[in-house]
Order: C-alpha cells, then sequence, then structure tokens
C-alpha cells in the first residue's frame, strides 16, 4: 500500500557532545494515521520531537511537512507550517486558566496587533470573540469544563494533559505530536484519551504518538516504529512489530507479549 | 453552584450601572479636588510629590510591561526614563538652541526611548532571569556614565551639571509651569502638571489593561510563565520581547520627557541605579503583573519615604531629644527593611495579579 | 593586583550562585563593612593602655573584620534568603537588593558619609622591578590572596565537608537524600564567603587608603562580572575570572584614550568592567570554565 505521506523525516543525525541520540532516523508519516514512536527510557523519542518542533537543530538530515523543508527554522515557523506538540513533562503556562492556556494556542493563527489591542476596531474585537468562542469549544472538545478559572496547574493530572492536547489543537496543526500523553494516566483516564485520539484522526489530523502503554500504542496505530539507543531498529503495523525480534530483545522479551 | 449564586447576589450591586456610574464619578471627583485638598491641608510641596508620584506611576507600568507581563527582569529600566527626559533637553532648552513644541517632542521621545528598548534588548534576547538582570543594569550603568562624560570632546550633555532652562510644556503661549488663572481659581505649575500627569497615567493603565487582555499580552504571559512552551504554542519570542522592551521603554521616554520639562533641568544623577531598583520594587511590592497592585506599589513608595522624611526629625526629637540619625539615612534602612520584610511575608507583592 | 581581590570577592559570588542561584547583592556590603570593622578595630586598639605592635593590631583587627563579617552574612542567609528558598524567584533578589540598601545605610549611620583614611601602621615602599611599579601593600595583598585561594581549594577538594559542598551545588535534593545537611552547608558557605569577603574589604582598604559607606556595590558587581567571566559556579573560575578583569580594566583604562582617538577618556574604566560583563554573558553564558549547562525540555 502506497502511503500519503505528510511528514517525512529524512536522515535525522543529533549528538550531544559525545552521546549520540538520535543516527540517521528516516521515517514516514502517513497522511491521516495514527503513527506510534515506541522505545525504552533514552531511546531518544523526545529528541526527536525537540527536532521537529525547532527546540533543537539536527545535526544532519532533513525533515519537511508536506514538501515544505522545517529543518533548521524557529519553533514558532514551524508550528505555523501546521505541526504542534505537547510535552512529555507537562509545561502548562501554570499561573493562566485552562481557557487562556487554549486562547495562547491561537496565537499564530490571529494577528492582532498593539493598535487593535489597545483600540480594539472592529476588525479586534471580531478576532476576539472568535478565538475565545473557537477556544471554549477545544475544551468541549477534549473534555474539560470551559469556566473554570483556577491556574492550569492546579487541574488534575490527567486534565493537565487533555489541556495540553486541546492548547496543541488551537494552532490548527497538520500534525500533532504527543510525547506521553498518558504517562499517569488511570486506566478510565487512558480509555478517554484513546477516545480522543481517535476523534482526532477522525476530524483529519494526523498523530505522531510516543507512549510506553504498549497496550494502547498496540491497538490504537496505524504504524509504528521502534527507536532503540538512537537507531530506528523496526518500523510496520504493530503486528509485525509484536513479531520482530529486535523489538522484542529490545524490551528484554517481557513487554510485549 | 451555591457558591456562584451567593458570588453573583453580594457583587449585583457592582453590576447595577448606575451605582458603577456613581463610583466613578466620586473617584474622578476625589482624583480633580485631590491637588487642592492636599494643598490646603499640608502644603503646596506635597502636590508636588504627588507630581512625581504621578511620572513614577507611569514608570512603574512601562517597567511592569517588561518584568510583570513577559517576566524579563529588566535592572536598567531607569536609563529609557533617561533617554526620553534628554531628548526633550535637547530638543527644548538653549544646548542647542532648538526649542520644539511638545506634540512633536513628546511622540520623538516616545520613538527614541522605544528604539533604545530594542536596541538595549536585542543582546539579551537569549538570556534568562537573573544574567537578564545584570546585562540591563551593565547597560544602564553605562548610558549614565555616557550621559555623565558626552560634554567632551563635543559638548552634548553638558556632562555632570546637566541641562538647564529646559522648556516646559506650553499651549497656545501659556507655559503650563507658570500659575495660571482660570474662571478665577489659581492653578500653580504644580496642580497643572497634576492634571496632565494624571491623564498620562491614565492613558497608561488604560494601555496597558487593554494589552494584557489581548492576544498580545497572553503572549508575553506565556513567554513568561514557560519561554519553550510558548515558543512551542508558535509564539515569536524573539519578536514579542523586543515588542515589550520596546513599549516599556517608550513609557519611560514619555515619562522622562514629561518630568524634564516639568523640573526645568536635567542631570545624570537623577538616573541613577538606585532609581531603576526603586521603580522595579514599585512593580513587585505592589505586584507584579497586576496593573492595579503596580499602581498601589508605586503610590507606597513614592509617598511614604517622603512622609518619613518630614516626620522622622520632629520624632526623633520628642523620643530621643535631638535628631541622631540623619532623616535621608534612616529612610533608606526603613526601604531597605519595608522590601524585605514584604517579601518575606508575601512574595508576589501586596496586590498580586489575581491568575497567582 | 586588583585583581586577586576581585577574585577573593567573586568566590563568594559563585560559591553561593552555585548552590542557590541567587545573585547576592548584600556581598558587596558585607567586603565594605569588613573594611569598616578593621578601621574601627584599629582605631579602638591604638589606643589601648599596655601599647600592642602594630602587626598585631592590624591581626586582631582582621580577625574581628573576619568574625563580624562571617556573622552578618549567617544572619542574612538565615533571615532573607532562607524563608524565600522556593518563593518567586523574583522574591530572593528584592530581599538581596533590600539587605544591600539597608547595610549600605546602616553603615552610613555607623560611620557617617566621610570617606576614611586607612591608619598608617606601616610605611608603603615601592619596588621597581621591569619598569612596573610595585608597592610592599600590593605584595603583600597579592600573597595573602593567594594563600587564602589556595587553602579554600584545598579544602573544596579534599575535605568531607568540601565534598559536601560540592554535593549540595550539583543538586541541593540529592545531597540532601545523601545525608548532607544541606541547610548547613548553605550556611557554611555564607559565612566561608564573608570571611573572604572581609579579607577583600582589607586589602582594598590598605591598597586605596580609602574606605567608604557605598564602595561595595560598585566593587559588587565588578567581582560578579569577575565570576560570570570564568564560569559562575566554578571557584577555579572566579579566581581566574578576578586576575582576567583586573588585567582588563587596567589595561583598558590606560589605552581606552588611544583606542578612542581620543574620545573616551578614562572616566569610561566603569564601561569597560560592564562591556565584559555584558559580552561575556551575551557570548558565552557559561564563562571561560563553565561547562555547558543544558535546556531541560
Ligand atoms: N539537552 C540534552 N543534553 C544532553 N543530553 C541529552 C539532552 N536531551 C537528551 N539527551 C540525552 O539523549 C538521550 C535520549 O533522550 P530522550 O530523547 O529524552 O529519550 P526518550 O524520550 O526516548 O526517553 C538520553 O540519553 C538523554 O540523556
Ligand atoms: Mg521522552
Amino acid at each position: 500500500m502506497q502511503k500519503d505521506i505528510v511528514l517525512s523525516v529524512k536522515g535525522v543525525t543529533k549528538s550531544f557532545g559525545g552521546l549520540k541520540a538520535l543516527s540517521k532516523i528516516n521515517l514516514g508519516i502517513g497522511k491521516g494515521e495514527i503513527y506510534g514512536l515506541i522505545g525504552p527510557n533514552g531511546a531518544g523519542k523526545t529528541t526527536l520531537f525537540n527536532i521537529l518542533t525547532g527546540i533543537y537543530t539536527p545535526n544532519q538530515g532533513t525533515f519537511n511537512l508536506d514538501g515544505k523543508d522545517l529543518a533548521g527554522l524557529k519553533p514558532h515557523l514551524i508550528v505555523k507550517a501546521g505541526l504542534a506538540r505537547t510535552f512529555q513533562n507537562i509545561r502548562l503556562f501554570g499561573n493562566m486558566s485552562g481557557l487562556e492556556n487554549v486562547m495562547v494556542g491561537f496565537h499564530v493563527r490571529t494577528k492582532t496587533g498593539v493598535m487593535g489591542a489597545v483600540f480594539r476596531h472592529y476588525r479586534a474585537r471580531e478576532e476576539e470573540t472568535n478565538l475565545r468562542n473557537k477556544s471554549k469549544s477545544l475544551m468541549d472538545y477534549v473534555g474539560l469544563d470551559p469556566e473554570l478559572t483556577q491556574p492550569s496547574t492546579t487541574l488534575p493530572y490527567g486534565d493537565q494533559r487533555r489541556l495540553e492536547i486541546a492548547r496543541a489543537l488551537a494552532t490548527n496543526p497538520k500534525v500533532i505530536a504527543l510525547d506521553e500523553p498518558a504517562a499517569g494516566m488511570n486506566p478510565t483516564e487512558t480509555a478517554g484519551l484513546r477516545d480522543l485520539l481517535v476523534r482526532i484522526r477522525r476530524d483529519g489530523i494526523t498523530i505522531l504518538l510516543i507512549e510506553h502503554d504498549v497496550k494502547l500504542v498496540m491497538g490504537l496505530c496505524d504504524t509504528v516504529a521502534v527507536l532503540d539507543y538512537g537507531k530506528k531498529i523496526a518500523e510496520g503495523e504493530p503486528k509485525e512489530i509484536k513479531a520482530n525480534p529486535d523489538v522484542i530483545q529490545a524490551y528484554l522479551g517481557g513487554e510485549l507479549s | 453552584m451555591i457558591n456562584k449564586v451567593f458570588y453573583l447576589e453580594k457583587f449585583k450591586s457592582f453590576q447595577n450601572p448606575k451605582i458603577v456610574w456613581l463610583g466613578y464619578s466620586l473617584v474622578a471627583i476625589t482624583l480633580a479636588i485631590l491637588p487642592f485638598i492636599i494643598e490646603a491641608s499640608i502644603g503646596r510641596t506635597w502636590v508636588r510629590i504627588l507630581d512625581f508620584a504621578l511620572i513614577y506611576g507611569m514608570l512603574a507600568l512601562g517597567l511592569n510591561i517588561v518584568v510583570g507581563f513577559a517576566g524579563l527582569l529588566d535592572l536598567g529600566y531607569i536609563a529609557f526614563y533617561a533617554v526620553g527626559a534628554y531628548t526633550w533637553a535637547l530638543l527644548a532648552s538653549p544646548q542647542f538652541g532648538l526649542h520644539l513644541p511638545f506634540w512633536l517632542i513628546i511622540p520623538i521621545g516616545f520613538v527614541v526611548a522605544g528604539f533604545f528598548g530594542v536596541l538595549l534588548g536585542a543582546p539579551t534576547l537569549r538570556l534568562r532571569g537573573d544574567y537578564l538582570a545584570i546585562v540591563t543594569l551593565g547597560f544602564g550603568e553605562i548610558v549614565r556614565i555616557f550621559l555623565n562624560n558626552l560634554d567632551h570632546p563635543i559638548n552634548i550633555t553638558n556632562g555632570p551639571v546637566g541641562i538647564n532652562l529646559i522648556d516646559p510644556i506650553s499651549v497656545g503661549g501659556y507655559a503650563l509651569t507658570r500659575t495660571q488663572q482660570i474662571a478665577g481659581v489659581n492653578f500653580s505649575g504644580a496642580h497643572i502638571y497634576y492634571y496632565l500627569l494624571l491623564v498620562l497615567l491614565l492613558a497608561c493603565i488604560f494601555v496597558c489593561i487593554r494589552l494584557e487582555n489581548s492576544r498580545l499580552g497572553r503572549a508575553w504571559i506565556a513567554i513568561r510563565e514557560d519561554e519553550t512552551a510558548a515558543q512551542a504554542m508558535g509564539i515569536n519570542t524573539r519578536n514579542m520581547k523586543l515588542l515589550a522592551f520596546a513599549m516599556g521603554a517608550s513609557f519611560g521616554g514619555v515619562a522622562g520627557g514629561v518630568f524634564a520639562s516639568f523640573q526645568g533641568f536635567v542631570s545624570p544623577e537623577s538616573f541613577i541605579l538606585l532609581e531603576s531598583i526603586m521603580v522595579l520594587c514599585m512593580v513587585v511590592l505592589g505586584g507584579m503583573g497586576n496593573v492595579w497592585g503596580v499602581v498601589l506599589g508605586t503610590l507606597l513608595l513614592a509617598i511614604l519615604p517622603e512622609i518619613l522624611r518630614d516626620i522622622s526629625s520632629p520624632i526623633q526629637e520628642s523620643l530621643l531629644g535631638g535628631v541622631w540619625i540623619d532623616p535621608e539615612s534612616l529612610r533608606m534602612v526603613l526601604f531597605g527593611l519595608a522590601l524585605i520584610l514584604v517579601m518575606l511575608v508575601r512574595p508576589s507583592g501586596l496586590w498580586p495579579s489575581k491568575k497567582h | 593586583m586588583l585583581g586577586s581581590v576581585y577574585a577573593l570577592v567573586a568566590l563568594g559570588y559563585t560559591m553561593v550562585y552555585g548552590i542557590l542561584g541567587l545573585i547576592n547583592f548584600a556581598h558587596g556590603e558585607v567586603v565594605m563593612i569588613g573594611a569598616m570593622v578593621v578601621l574601627t578595630m584599629i582605631g579602638f586598639l591604638s589606643g589601648f593602655p599596655a601599647p600592642l605592635s602594630n602587626g598585631a593590631i592590624l591581626l586582631f583587627a582582621v580577625i574581628t573584620a573576619i568574625l563580624v563579617c562571617s556573622m552578618l552574612a549567617f544572619l542574612i542567609e538565615r533571615v532573607a534568603y532562607r524563608p524565600l528558598r522556593n518563593a518567586p524567584r523574583l522574591a530572593p533578589l528584592i530581599t538581596a537588593i533590600g539587605m544591600s540598601i539597608l547595610l549600605q545605610n546602616i553603615a552610613m549611620i555607623i560611620w557617617g558619609r566621610q570617606y576614611k583614611t586607612f591608619p598608617d601602621l606601616f610605611s608603603t615602599v615601592s619596588y621597581s622591578f621591569g619598569g612596573a611599579n610595585i608597592t610592599n601593600v600590593q605584595v603583600f595583598i597579592i600573597i595573602i590572596s593567594i594563600l587564602i585561594m589556595s587553602a579554600l581549594l584545598l579544602t573544596i577538594n579534599f575535605t568531607r565537608i568540601g565534598r559536601a559542598m560540592r554535593a549540595t551545588a550539583e543538586s541541593p535534593q540529592i545531597a540532601s537524600l545523601m545525608g548532607v545537611n544541606v541547610n548547613y552547608i548553605i550556611s557554611l558557605t555564607f559565612v566561608l564567603g564573608a570571611a573572604l569577603a572581609a579579607v577583600a574589604g582589607v586589602l582594598v582598604f590598605a591598597n586605596y587608603s580609602v574606605a567608604h559607606y557605598s564602595m561595595g556595590f560598585m566593587l559588587g558587581l565588578k567581582a560578579f562580572t569577575a565570576a560570570v567571566l570564568g564560569g559562575i559556579g566554578n571557584m577555579a573560575g572566579a579566581m581566574l575570572g578576578g586576575i582576567l578583569l583586573g588585567l582588563i580594566e587596567s589595561i583598558g583604562a590606560g589605552y581606552i584614550s588611544d583606542f578612542t582617538g581620543g574620545f573616551m577618556g578614562s572616566h569610561y574604566q566603569d564601561v569597560f568592567a560592564f562591556l565584559v560583563l555584558i559580552g561575556v554573558l551575551v557570548l558565552r553564558p557559561t564563562g571561560i570554565m563553565g561547562e555547558r549547562v543544558a535546556d531541560r525540555t
């Protein structure tokens, strides 16, 4: 089956001092799929996300989104091009409310400047109401109460994870990259997250998913790639991955069965 | 839910437009007659002190954009005040024989100071926290040292002596620093400047509140809360930080210009590091990020020390039978103590922004 | 010469910053108080009925200054910094500034506004040495500084306490898990830093022969520059930074006029220190000897 590739990663290499965190990574993420990225701790998954979102620059290699080369661009330009992310260790804007966090996500898709902000002319007002309403519906979409005014860091853990997803969705991405969204969630919350991911895919957004919960990944993803010590050791459909001896080796047998 | 209803009930009076308007009018009338009350009760010098408090208010609000909103710790902010003051001084005094009208100098000061904000802000963009503080402190001192020494080989700033005989703001040939008679009431220069400064301060408050509750304000606060996450949400942190520096500096520039025209002379002494620290303390003490907190902090720090200056000698006389401690040092000792105590008791300031 | 004094003061900044991540703005004031205490003690001891030798007077005075400064720093940390260890980042910085203002003005109340001159306990001898002049006081300063700094380096690197200090600087949480009494180590750091500051205060005073209640701030700022130049948190770096800054400043001040075609005179000397500071922070924030600090994501 020939996939329609939306995000393609070619030969990305990154080292920190002597440590080669990633070597020559190639990935092809198909339009509309959920693409899982798994691997033991320290395999380089988060590092790859940091490269894809412009926080680090790769030593070698490139990646492009819908044919547009993004390697070396500043993070905000990558977001603008349509690649958004969440963080493994949640990074919300702590003292802002949930709704405000989501509203920040609309920054790249809006353009009110100083004059608009100060004089609130017609266009600025319209834009503000618009993005406030959209933010509220996004909160609903991920299952959060838009009226909550408490600082976002005081929300329950699972809510914070979902808020991060809403905030990333607010940037109107083509691809959303989620770094261990189920970490620290209980089984009910994980089930809810699973539903949310399915809905996001259904709404046409491609998902790049780092996850430790193997059951979730295998059940949800269309394609899975496995990283180990900065190298891609396998890529394919979940059932191929489960049977791959290298992968089983990397996970010391146990976890994948 | 019950809580919510109760809340609405309790504050219903605040939502009644008539009562709100009554409140606003009372505040407006108080502000309008304040200088007369003060002059009548404690003397004209206090109107001047009030004027300076208003100038400090503009400075603190400007700095609050940088420190409170964007979270960029600036310890050299007074440099922009200096830039504004010297811009005015050079364009409207015998120094170069230029006497531009105020409506030309205010925008020039705004732009020049904003330009300096970008100029000095640009190298600091990658720095965080304390390092930023030290670099801005360095810039502040460098600006002051230049003002102090640019009297040779060509005399630009007139060195440590400063520039004298600066034009006051004048409207239709009436200098606002002179006593004017309007509708049978005598308005001294301090009174007239009070109204002028009050209007400027209210404008600053308005701009700050509008900015805070906008796309730009949210972006600044996002940078303050987590710079990396802000970038990852598509905020161009470089431009937003430069904008914060420029806006903050422009407020400082306008305040500096008005200060120069009000005082009639400027010298580098007005722009020492302690002044930067003073303004920063107004912001932090009042409550970083909260416009009203900043106004409160300014009022406290601009006025309490002056009261202290007035009363410390008499109190020492009566308690100790003589003036043992020079009121100026006593004032500073208490200032230092107050900073420490307030931070120990309320590390987020007296009136923190409600989001904290 | 001046460099070795910067180095002594810079050590205090670097040790505190290494552990708490705090710029201890009050450190410069501790230096000033060291100088002032020595002045007072010399005056007091000289008036002693049983005459003491000049050397003994100076020794007593310096020891008193060290004690006073150490106690002062201990108190500062206890009162103004410790309660704020988990507060918003700006809070301890503001208390540090407050403390600096407080100490400066208390010193002004106690010792007055005048410039104080160093009592002549010994006569200055000047040696000429390859075209450069150096006084016996300066030789003495360099020797004392080197001795103290070596002792400190040995302590930090080869004793149990030193190891605990390094562990705390690395990560207070982990150190406390390993059984290090972090509060004790932090207090000790402040006390040690203050002892060095007291000595530095005496040395500056002896060299310039004047002391003033406001002498601490600029000195402190330059010493902080030195600490940053060497790589903040790094002790050897602080020493190197101090000496380098001293050199840059004296060379810069000497040639500044030539550099700028007579446009800038020696009035701009302080601009040099700031430019070095800004340059280092902007271009290489880890300093000369600092390790690369990883961004956490
Ligand atoms: N900024 C950094 N500096 C140095 N090493 C890093 C940095 N970021 C990640 N690493 C190293 O790269 C390796 C991969 O880390 P990471 O991408 O976080 O792994 P994963 O997300 O797969 O658990 C680890 O050994 C980690 O220590
Ligand atoms: Mg990871």
